[in-house]
């Protein structure tokens, strides 16, 4: 695994590898979950799928109605799940593109998921490092305390 | 500056190389920037300004020379990005969990 991954999560569930993978590609199951508490799904559209794009809208009292969609990149039943992730603009214009990755890892207690969203969505950009973006922030946190 | 200028800035390799090296050795001058580069002095100026434009970095004079350093400032724009996602998906994780918990004891009954 390269280290280029700028924002890294990790999580633990008491359920199936399958179930948890389930709960990103189901749509009935995603809108139930997809944003913070205060964040519902009204309108939501999957096509699972290679290169099949997604497209949700998100609400909120105070953001109001918001678009974040993107495109399948990977779908490997229950171990992996990569597709791409970008806001739109007031007026329908796509923001920043970044790509998400989810590993799903059968545990004892159910399964490990990990979520890596990475800033570049540019290939070129992220493999012309070699040092990565979690050293720079290391750095970074020194600069900013 | 909006957060995909900053990334634009940082999207071309010779850019974020410079900026990993002030972050990693602190302040230089621009030849000392230049120098792992096989590039022109125009050429390096030309990066150097689109960094400072996008307030990643900034510059002073030291006698003579200009030296540019690391405007914490301009990353405080990824760091918001960073914590916002973090809280998003954090927030999303806990009604995942309750979720397949639910499903889980439905399963039991």
């Amino acid at each position: 695994m390269s280290n280029d991954q700028i924002l890294t999560i990790e999580r633990s569930f008491a359920a199936s590898p399958e179930a948890v993978f389930d709960a990103w590609t189901d749509p009935a199951i995603l809108s139930q979950w997809w944003g913070p508490e205060g964040v519902s799904v009204p309108d939501l559209a999957l096509d699972v799928k290679e290169g099949g794009a997604w497209t949700a809208t998100m609400y909120s009292d105070q953001m109001g109605n918001k678009i974040v969609s993107g495109e399948y990149k990977a779908i490997e039943r229950p171990i992996r799940l990569v597709f791409t992730w970008a806001w739109s603009d007031e007026d329908g214009t796509r923001g920043h593109e970044t790509e998400v990755e989810v590993l799903f890892e059968k545990i004892d207690t159910g399964t490990k998921m990990t979520l890596n969203q990475q800033l570049f969505q540019d290939r070129s950009g992220r493999d012309s490092h070699n040092s990565g973006w979690v050293s720079s922030f290391t750095c970074l946190e020194k600069v900013l305390s | 500056m909006a957060l995909h200028q900053i990334m634009g800035a940082l999207g071309d390799p010779t850019r974020f190389a410079i900026v990993e090296a002030l972050l990693k050795e602190g302040e230089k001058s621009a030849g000392a920037l230049a120098e792992p580069f096989n590039m022109s002095k125009p050429a390096i100026s030309r990066h150097l300004k689109v960094l400072e434009q996008s307030g990643l970095i900034e510059r002073r004079t030291k006698a003579q020379f200009r030296v540019f350093s690391i405007r914490a400032a301009g990353f405080g724009e990824i760091d918001d990005w960073m914590s916002k996602y973090r809280e998003f998906w954090n927030g999303s994780f806990d009604r995942l969990e309750a979720i397949l918990k639910k499903s889980g004891e439905d399963e039991n009954e």
